[in-house]
C-alpha cells in the first residue's frame, strides 16, 4: 500500500518536473493531450504541423521573453530524435528552476550536429566524436535507413530526470535533412562543416510544437487566446500544467482503484490478524489464569494482547518499509531508463506518516475482539 | 494443611474464593484476617499478589520466559521496585530449591517437568507471602521427583513460617502435613 501511493506521488511529481521551466506549448490545433505528450514527453506524433513564420511571429509577441522551436519526428535505435534550435539549451529548464547543464561537450553548431541526453549516452554507450546514423520514422528497427545521413556527437547532457535524457537533440536543419532526396542530400554535405547561420539556404519548412517564456505569468490567458483564435493558421496554445492535471484526472479512474484495491489488502490482512488472534486466546487459558493468579487485573490481560497485536502490526510496517527502500532503490536505473520516471527512495513523507497512524489504529480496533474476549475469561474465573 | 479430594468436586471453586479470584454469592472469606468480599476487584488482585502463592499442577510459567523472567514477573504484581537485590534474591531461592544455574535463562519449554515445578515454587516464593496455595503440584511428578519437591516445599514453609494449603487426590502424601481434610466433608451444597 505505501508503494502504490508513494509512486503515484512521486510519478506526478517527476512529470510535473518536466513542464515546469515552460510557460506556453504551442502547436498545430489539434488535442490538449496530444500536444503535452509529444512536445514534452515524446510519445506519440503530431498529427500536424506548424509554420516556421508562425514561430517567427510569435517569437515577436511582446510578451514573450523567449521562445524556440522543436520538431519531432525520426528515432533512433528506440529512442524520439528532437530537432530543435540552441534556444533550446539556454531556455529549458526543469524541476525548481534548474537550466539543463552539458556534462561533456557543448550545443550543435554545424547541421550533421547532434546533442544527446543522458540516458541515450549513457545505455548506448556514445561519447563525444562519435558517429551515429538516423533513420526515419519511429521504431528500433526501420526499413528506410539513411547511411549517408551520418551525425556527429558534439555533446552529452547531465541527467534530467525528465524525458530529455531520452533524446537525441539535433538542429531544425539537420532534421530536414534526413527527409531529402539523395540529390538534395548531397548537395549539403558539401556544407556539413559549416555552421549554421540565419543566412543559411536551409530555412526549416515545418516544425511541430514552439514553447514559450513568457515575461510574466499574468498575460498567459490573454496570450493563449490570441494564439486560439488566430485566423492565419489553425494553432493552439496549452498552459503544460494545466493540462498535466487534465490527464492526471483521466486517469483518476486506474488510480483510484490502485488505491482501492491496496487498502482493502490492509483491510483483509487486519482481519486475519484478529481471526488468528481470536483463536489463540482459547488456547492460552492456562497462561491467563495463571496471570490472574499472580495478580494481574483482567484489564492487564485486555491490554497485553492489544499490545501483542500493536507490536505485530508495528514489525510488518517496518519490514514494509524497508523492502519499499530496497527494492525502490533496486528498480531506479530501471524505471529511469525505460520509463524517464526518477523515483527517489526517501520514502518517509507526511502522508506516510499518517497512513501508518490510520493502520495502527485500525490495528487495536481490530484486536478487539481477541483482546476483549481474554478480558472476558480473565474476569470470570 | 492437606486437603484432599478428586478434581471436579468443588476445589477449584473453593481455590478461586480462597484467593481472591471469585466472590461468594452469600456469606463472607475470610483469608489471614482480611475480608476479601469486602475488597474490590483491583484491592484483591493486588492482596493476592503481596500475600498468596499459587503453584498449580501443570503450566505453571509462562513457557516463552525464562525461569528468571517468570519470577520476576510474579515480583511485579506486588510492588514496582525491581533491583538487583531482587535478582540475587531470585537466584538464592533458585540454588535452594536445586535448580541448576545453567538453565535460569533457558526458556521455560526447556526445562524438565521436575525443573518447572521447582522454578513454580520459586515463583510463589517470591513475595514472601503468608499462604501459599498448591493446587495438585505433584500429579504431574514421577515418585522421586514427588519426594523432592515435597521435602523442599515444606522445609521451605516451615523456615519461612508459611501457611500451606495442599490439595490433591493423593492420599499418601498426608505423611508431609500437620493436618489434613477431606473436600467432601467441606462441600456441601444446600438444595432449596
Amino acid at each position: 500500500m505505501f508503494g502504490v501511493g508513494y509512486v503515484k506521488e512521486q510519478a506526478k511529481a517527476s512529470f510535473a518536473s518536466s513542464v515546469s521551466g515552460v510557460d506556453l506549448i504551442v502547436g498545430a490545433r489539434t488535442g490538449d493531450m496530444n500536444l503535452l505528450l509529444y512536445s514534452v514527453f515524446r510519445i506519440g506524433k503530431a498529427t500536424s504541423n506548424m509554420s516556421w513564420n508562425s514561430y517567427n511571429k510569435l517569437a515577436q509577441e511582446p510578451m514573450v521573453k523567449w521562445s524556440f522551436p522543436i520538431a519531432l519526428g525520426d528515432s533512433h535505435r528506440g529512442y524520439r530524435v528532437l530537432g530543435t534550435t540552441t534556444d533550446y539549451f539556454t531556455h529549458l529548464s526543469y524541476a525548481q528552476q534548474q537550466p539543463l547543464i552539458f556534462a561533456a561537450g557543448d550545443k550543435f553548431g554545424r547541421i550533421f550536429d547532434v546533442v544527446v541526453g543522458a540516458e541515450v549516452a549513457k545505455k548506448l554507450n556514445y561519447q563525444i566524436n562519435d558517429n551515429i546514423t538516423l533513420s526515419h520514422g519511429i521504431g528500433s528497427t526501420s526499413f528506410t535507413h539513411h547511411d549517408d545521413m551520418v551525425f556527429r556527437i558534439v555533446g552529452i547532457l547531465a541527467p534530467t530526470g525528465t524525458p530529455v535524457d531520452q533524446t537525441l537533440h539535433v538542429s531544425l536543419q539537420g532534421l530536414e535533412a534526413v527527409h531529402l532526396t539523395k540529390q538534395q542530400r548531397n548537395k549539403l554535405l558539401l556544407i556539413r562543416d559549416k555552421r549554421i547561420t540565419a543566412h543559411s539556404s536551409l530555412v526549416p519548412q515545418s516544425i511541430t510544437a514552439v514553447m514559450v517564456g513568457l515575461t510574466s505569468r499574468m498575460g498567459v490567458f490573454q496570450l493563449q487566446r490570441k494564439i486560439n483564435s488566430n485566423t492565419d493558421e489553425p494553432l493552439m496554445a496549452i498552459l503544460p500544467g494545466v493540462a498535466l492535471s487534465e490527464l492526471w484526472q483521466m486517469m483518476s479512474v486506474a488510480e483510484n482503484t490502485l488505491a482501492l484495491v491496496s487498502i482493502l489488502v490492509v483491510v483483509s490482512t487486519l482481519f486475519g490478524l484478529s481471526a488468528m488472534l481470536l483463536a489463540s486466546i482459547r488456547e492460552r487459558q492456562q497462561e491467563i489464569k495463571l496471570l490472574r493468579v499472580i495478580g494481574a487485573s483482567p484489564f492487564f490481560v485486555y491490554f497485553l494482547i492489544e499490545l501483542e497485536a500493536l507490536f505485530i502490526a508495528v514489525l510488518s510496517v517496518l519490514i514494509a518499509l524497508t523492502a519499499l527502500i530496497v527494492s525502490l532503490t533496486v528498480a531506479n536505473d530501471f524505471l529511469l531508463a525505460e520509463y524517464g520516471l526518477s523515483i527517489g527512495s526517501n520514502v518517509v513523507s507526511v502522508e506516510i506518516i499518517e497512513s501508518i497512524g490510520i493502520i495502527l489504529l485500525l490495528t487495536v480496533l481490530a484486536a478487539f475482539p481477541p483482546s476483549f474476549k481474554a478480558f472476558y475469561q480473565a474476569n470470570r474465573k | 494443611m492437606l486437603i484432599h479430594g478428586y478434581s471436579g468436586s468443588g476445589k477449584s471453586t473453593l481455590l478461586d474464593l480462597v484467593c481472591g479470584i471469585s466472590l461468594p454469592n452469600t456469606g463472607s472469606v475470610c483469608v489471614l484476617g482480611e475480608q476479601l468480599n469486602k475488597l474490590n476487584s483491583r484491592q484483591r488482585d493486588k492482596y493476592r499478589a503481596l500475600h498468596i502463592g499459587y503453584i498449580f499442577q501443570r503450566f505453571n510459567l509462562i513457557e516463552y520466559l525464562n525461569a528468571i523472567d517468570n519470577i520476576k514477573l510474579a515480583h511485579h504484581f506486588a510492588s514496582k521496585a525491581n533491583s538487583s537485590a531482587l535478582i540475587n534474591h531470585i537466584k538464592e531461592l533458585l540454588t535452594t530449591l536445586n535448580v541448576d544455574s545453567a538453565d535460569w535463562y533457558r526458556p521455560i519449554s526447556q526445562l524438565s517437568v521436575g525443573q518447572q515445578q521447582r522454578v513454580g515454587i520459586a515463583r510463589a516464593l517470591i513475595n514472601k507471602p503468608r499462604l501459599i496455595i498448591a493446587d495438585e503440584p505433584t500429579s504431574s511428578l514421577d515418585q522421586t521427583a514427588i519426594e523432592n519437591f515435597m521435602s523442599l516445599l515444606i522445609s521451605i514453609c516451615e523456615k519461612q513460617g508459611t501457611t500451606l494449603l495442599f490439595v490433591s487426590h493423593d492420599l499418601s502424601l498426608k505423611k508431609y502435613f500437620n493436618s489434613s481434610l477431606a473436600l467432601s466433608d467441606i462441600n456441601q451444597l444446600k438444595s432449596n
